[in-house]
This record gives structure tokens, sequence and C-alpha cells, in this order.
């Protein structure tokens, strides 16, 4: 605190420096150093508070979210939260080879085992299989729909929920 | 226990068989020449070929002491440690080798002990017809005797094919004539595989996309693709499309727009060449959900026509049975 009982400005013990030493510690405690074969070895498993809706083009998800301070704010001012069935949401597209891997996203089944039904799905060489999957399961756990579950034997521990992906 | 599927590399007249379940994972310059890396299903390396026109001619011995340099290199040490000078040996016995490579002019047989268990096996030589050389590795964690290394150091061929050379690479294949010359190449995971090559009436490049149905989809039809993925040269070139069919897949061609009247005349008034433009043809096969295109960049009046019959060339690549 400083001689005027204001936090400091700038990088440092308050103000931007605690928000970004906040920030760095969330990331370092999200992201956990995986070999290749741990990353096959992982079980993706869908956030369980995500609605599946079947579309034509594939699947929507409903997400509930948390309203930041502001906007929680806002809809307190609005008198939002004094409607009983008011849940704020949001809404994700799926194509149809999105929609496809998110129904296997059940924790019965490795991202190995993913790839191979994705390469089989869509007659794809198994390395663009795994990459394609990769890319699109680091999206989905950067947006929290889903975790992956990491074998016992890994060093960061099991049932990790994890932002990284293989 | 069923029989090991085997699958076909080729590129400029270099071809090679390996297990089905190795992959192409890069294609690189290296010096004056390319070298391709193949992994396991682990992602393991499991071979490397490479081959480069020698400058000033090819010399047995100095390639296979650049191999050895480069073996010992891997060695924890470099190549004062021990292990390095007692790793490497040449002559190795490869069965069925000399037999398979009785086209080349020369060629000596390596093979390399890493003390961690690796083995490398493998050959340097030169090809018989054109003098280009190459060095093929194989590389094993266990010891060797499988008979993996053997069969896939035993089917490498190098301008066997004759007049026409088979490309198969990253899931594609092309038959293409002997003097078309590679020109560059590029290959995203993401699924976009694209080959460049010289020809006599200009550049002839080849595409193919993967996940073909989804993007078809997302851009509402095979022309909505096209727009997006040819953003650039439908710009440049002032192209025109034209729906039609190619083997019962849906097909675009594509050519450039006829000049202008005042263009048109002032290129005949002044008798000037007609400008480069680029014509190809886009197909989309819902069988193989892949999507293909040739574009021939030239000056030459039949190029649409050039590039359609390129097209008829390119097919998935197949799985082999045991050789």
């Amino acid at each position: 605190m400083s001689a005027e009982g204001r936090p400091p400005r700038g990088p440092g013990p308050g103000g931007l420096g605690r928000l970004w030493r906040r920030r760095a510690e969330g990331q370092s405690s999200q992201h956990v150093g995986l070999t290749r074969e741990q990353s096959l070895q992982a079980r993706p498993v869908r956030n369980p508070a995500v609605v599946t809706e079947a579309t034509a083009g594939g699947a929507r998800l409903t997400v509930p979210v948390v309203p930041g301070r502001w906007v929680s704010l806002l809809l307190r001012i609005l008198k939002f939260g004094a409607r009983p069935n008011f849940r704020p949401t949001r809404t994700i597209e799926l194509d149809r080879v999105g929609a496809f891997v998110w129904e296997l996203c059940d924790g019965s089944r490795t991202v190995k085992e993913l790839a191979s039904a994705l390469a089989a799905h869509e007659k794809l060489p198994r390395r663009e299989a795994e990459h394609s999957l990769a890319l699109f399961l680091k999206m989905l756990a950067e947006r929290r729909l889903l975790l992956l579950q990491l074998p016992v034997d890994t060093p960061s521990g099991n049932a990790r929920a994890s932002g990284q992906s293989s | 226990m069923t029989a090991p599927r085997w699958s076909r590399f080729g590129w400029d007249g270099v071809s090679l068989r390996h297990p089905a379940d190795w992959e192409l994972v890069s294609i690189s310059r290296r010096g004056r020449g390319l070298v391709a890396a193949f992994a396991g299903p682990d992602g393991r390396a499991r071979a490397a070929l490479r081959w480069e026109e020698p400058a000033g001619g090819f010399d047995l011995k100095k390639a296979l002491a650049g191999v050895e340099r480069a073996s010992a290199k891997a060695v924890p040490g470099g190549k004062s440690a021990p292990e390095a000078a007692s790793g490497f040996e040449s002559p190795a016995s490869v069965p069925g080798l000399k037999k398979a490579l009785s086209g080349m002019k020369e060629f000596a047989t390596f093979r390399w002990r890493s003390p961690d268990g690796e083995v490398g096996t493998g050959f340097v030589g030169a090809c018989g017809k054109c003098g280009r050389a190459s060095i093929v590795q194989v590389f094993e964690r266990a010891a060797p005797g499988d008979g993996v290394a053997a069969e896939v150091l035993a089917s490498f061929e190098d301008h066997a094919a004759g007049e026409t050379f088979l490309w198969e690479a990253f899931d594609v294949a092309i038959e293409m004539p002997s003097e078309y010359k590679y020109s560059d190449h590029g290959y995203d995971p993401r699924g976009l595989v694209r080959l460049a090559v010289s020809c006599e009436d200009g550049l002839l490049s080849y595409f193919r996309w993967g996940l073909a149905r989804s993007h078809v989809e997302a851009a509402g039809s095979l022309e909505g693709f096209f727009r997006k993925a040819f953003a650039k040269e439908l710009a440049r070139y002032r192209l025109r499309t034209e729906s039609c069919t190619l083997d019962g897949c849906d097909a675009l061609t594509f050519a450039p727009r006829a000049p202008g009247v005042l263009a048109g005349t002032l290129r005949q008034t002044l008798r000037l060449p007609p400008p480069r433009g680029l014509s190809g043809v886009i197909w989309f096969s819902e069988r193989e959900n892949r999507i293909y295109a040739t574009a021939l960049a030239s000056r030459a009046s039949d190029a649409l026509e050039r590039a359609v019959r390129a097209a008829r060339r390119v097919r998935p690549a197949k799985e082999e049975a045991a050789p």
C-alpha cells in the first residue's frame, strides 16, 4: 500500500504487476508438460454442464457462463437476476466432424483411439487426423468444454484438468 | 497374424517401399538435395532417404566417410568417444541387397550402433543412369533381424520407371512424365498437400485437401471453396469458372477470361505474346473425402486441356501386400 492508502501502480507487488502475476500463476497451474505418448494416452471428458443438441450441420453446445463483475452489475441493474429461470449461457456451433469427435469424448476413449476413429471416419492419414484432433481438443479445453484425464503414471498426477493437448 | 501392409514412396524418380504404418513426416532441402524422413506409429524415426546431384561427380569413399561422421555426431561425446569408433561398420551384410541394387553404378552398405541401442542400417550409392547419389538408412531400436530393414533397403529404386515417374507421398499418387522437374512443395498436416513441377509449358501445381466434405459444407459449394482457396489467383488472373464432372466427381474448371476488345486489339497490333494465365481444374471426390486440383501457369492456349489431362493422372495412395 502506498502512503495515500492506494495500491501502487505499474509492475510491482500491486496494480498491473499483481494482475500479471495472477495470470501467470493461473497459466502455470493449467499447463502440464506432456510427452507425445502421454498426450495420446489422455482421455478427453466432456464438461457435464454443457448441453449438447444435434443440428442439421453438426451440434450446438450450450455452455452456462458465470458473468464477470461488470456484467453481473449490469444484470443486477437491468433486474435480470430477479427472474427465476434466468441463467446466462453461450452457444457454440460444431460442424459435422466436430460433433462426431465431441460425441466420442465420453472419457472411455484415449486421444489415440479418437484419432484412429477420426482417421477411419474421415479417411484421413493418421498424422493429419492426430494433428486436426489435437487442434480441436486444445480449442475445446481452452474454452473449458472438456478436460483431459491424464494416465496415473504421469508426473502431473491423476485426472488433472489441462488446457494442453498433444 | 496378418501380413504387414506396405506403402510406396516415390519422388522425382526415387522410390522406396515401407511398412504402411510408417508415415512420411517431411521432405526438406539439405544442401543440393532433398531428405525424406519417415516415422513409425510411436513417432520414432524409422527411415531417412537423402538424394542429390553430387557436385563434381560421385565419390563413394567420401560419401561413406560423411555418413560415418554424421553417425558419430549422434553419439554423446562426438567422434572422439570410443563408442563412435566401434559403432560404425562397412560393409554390413544385408540379405538380398546386392542383387536388388545391381542397377547402381557403385554402392556400399553400412551399419552403426549408438550406445542407447539404436541401430542404423543402410547404403550409400549412385544411380547407374544419371549418377545421382542416394543415402538410405533404416533405424531400429532392437537388434536387427525381422527383415524389415532389408526389405525396405532392397526396394529402393532410382530411375527405374522409364518415361514416367510415380510421385507418391503424403497420401497422394501422381504419374508424371519423367522430364517434369521438381520445383517446390508444401505439406500442412491440417490436410493440404501442394506439389509444383516445371514442364515445357510452364509451372504445373497439384493440390490435395483432406476433410473435403467439411470444407465444401462450410463454403456452401465446391465453387465457394475454390473462391476461398484460390482467392489470390482469382484476383491476379481474372479467372472464369465453369462446372463440369471429372471421372464422375463434381468439378470446376478455371481459365483466364478473354481479354477485352481494346486490350485484344492492342496485343494483336503490337504482336505481343499472350499473357501468362492460370488454367486448371478442381474436383471433389466424395468417395475419398478429398478435394484435388491441378493448375497450370502458362502462356499456352491449350493450358486448360493440359491441366485436365494432368488431373487424370492423380489418385489416392494405395497400400500393397507384403513384397
